[in-house]
């Protein structure tokens, strides 16, 4: 998990969203599908498909050491009415102050409640949190299973 | 011309010496006709004669009579006459004279000069409403509607009742050869209370009043709808900046009230916007934080939209918890 990889990620999908690009990779790490598939979930992508550098995979491939380092993952980007869905995207943690918060924490959080640094959830809003060094799950999930993370990004 | 001969129930009435002097006036007066034919021929040929006899013999002697009582004031107008002298009008006789593009109400008489004397020392004089001289962009308030109706298409009863406050009045001046030239400024709110604002400039040399009116118009025209949270808050947080005002607002509990700038206070008066919570930082330049407030605002997204962009439902959850 590394938190470069992750700003990049964030930096990449506003880039795109600014310029309404429909579909776009992302590199293709644990970290990044989890999120990925995140984003899905809560409807901020169309699609999240495995493919190479060249584009999205027709037919299921595995992923072995001869091609690991063409793989990437294809993701599809919403608009709706002339304005991207993903209106921001941005870190909460710097390498210099990351927040470690309790389960209490995390559930005031996800009531709408400004948690140190961490300014309040806005509507239509999701945070992602990591609550074990390879889980990353959304603030409403991790609030209901009463588990204790660190907040990630936070994408509106 | 001819005469009307003398009826015969005159005739019958009247005494031998009245006839005698009766018949020398019917003779006089055939006499006269002869000399009028006579006169005519020299100018119309003989069938033209006899169409105006025929013509004339059309008007009956009560009409003529008639006519001739109620005096010049019957009579039809006639071309004016060639060698008169137009370069004088008489204020009295004549009509004024009417110049375009005066505006609806105006006059064409010349405004009496309103001079600060040391016997005078700024008493002005007042007419009554209707004789009241109104400058070009005057209108009464019935007008000014229905101007506005029929530009906009809007009921005259909802523009008349919608709430409507001049935020900010100043007076500003251009410096030019001739001098400090000042000109009013006005910027004017309008709203329904119920989610539909506008905001309207209005600018004048005239005076503050045209301005203000001219705000209202502005305001008026650009009325838009503009979204809110439960119809009484902004949905979500605010931070934007508009030139260099930054603004910082906060959504707030039912019952919590207005505690804002005073500007965006009256915005929200008129948008009908009850709890609000928030600060203006850097410049609170009030021009720009109400033009920045109103961006702002119209810039929200509301809750449907988010939602349908990213394919959920929307669930009000108190709704379905209390429901039956």
């Amino acid at each position: 998990m590394s938190l470069v990889h992750l700003s990049n990620l964030c930096a990449h999908l506003k880039n795109c969203s600014h310029v309404n690009i429909a579909k776009t990779s992302i590199p293709f790490s644990r970290m990044h599908l989890q999120v990925a598939l995140g984003l899905y979930r809560e409807g901020f992508l169309s699609s999240v498909q495995k493919g190479s550098t060249s584009g999205p995979d027709q037919k299921p491939v595995d992923v072995t050491p001869d091609n690991i380092a063409t793989r990437r993952l294809w993701v599809d980007l919403k608009y709706r009415k002339n304005t991207p869905v993903i209106r921001e995207i941005s870190m909460i943690l710097r390498p210099g102050r990351k927040v470690n918060m309790t389960s209490t924490e995390i559930r005031a959080l996800a009531s709408g409640l400004a948690v140190r640094f961490v300014q309040p959830l806005q509507p239509a809003e999701v945070i992602f949190v990591r609550t074990l060094p390879t889980e990353i799950m959304e603030v409403q999930e991790a609030a209901k299973k009463g588990l204790a993370g660190m907040a990630l990004c936070r994408v509106k | 011309m001819f005469r009307p001969q003398v009826p015969r129930s005159i005739l019958s009435l009247t005494p031998r010496r009245l006839l005698a002097l009766q018949s020398s006036a019917a003779e006089k007066s055939a006499q006269k006709t002869a000399a009028h034919i006579e006169y005519l021929l020299k100018f119309y040929n003989p069938k033209l004669l006899q169409s105006i006899k025929i013509t004339e013999s059309l008007v009956s002697p009560k009409d003529y009579v008639d006519l001739k009582k109620r005096g010049d004031s019957a009579r039809s107008r006639l071309a004016p006459d060639v060698n008169a002298d137009l370069s004088k009008t008489d204020p009295e006789w004549d009509e004024p004279i009417m110049y375009p593009n005066q505006g609806i109400n105006a006059t064409p008489y010349p405004r009496i000069p309103q001079m600060q004397a040391l016997d005078n020392l700024g008493m002005q004089l007042r007419f009554k409403e209707k004789d009241a001289i109104r400058g070009p962009s005057k209108r009464s308030r019935f007008q000014f509607f229905e101007e506005l109706h029929k530009l906009t298409g809007m009921d005259v009863d909802y523009m008349r009742l919608l709430y409507m406050r001049p935020i900010h009045m100043k007076r500003v001046s251009c410096q030019t050869s001739k001098g400090k030239i000042p000109n009013f400024f006005c910027i004017t709110v309008v709203g329904d209370r119920n989610g539909m604002l506008g905001l309207g400039q209005g600018k004048s040399r005239d005076g503050m009043r045209t301005a203000l009116e001219k705000a209202h118009w502005d305001a008026i025209k650009n009325l838009q709808p503009i979204p809110r949270y439960e119809k009484r808050t902004i949905v979500g947080e605010m931070n934007y900046k508009y030139h260099a005002v930054k603004l910082f607002m906060k959504p707030a509990p039912p019952g919590y009230g207005l505690r804002v700038n005073h500007n965006i206070f009256e915005i929200c008066q008129a948008a009908g916007i009850k709890d609000l919570s928030g600060k203006v930082y850097k410049s609170r330049n009030s021009m720009n934080v109400i033009k920045g407030f109103i961006e702002a605002l119209t810039k929200q997204r509301s809750l449907e939209d988010l939602a349908a962009g990213r394919g959920k439902k929307v669930v009000d959850l108190r709704k379905v918890y209390y429901s039956a």
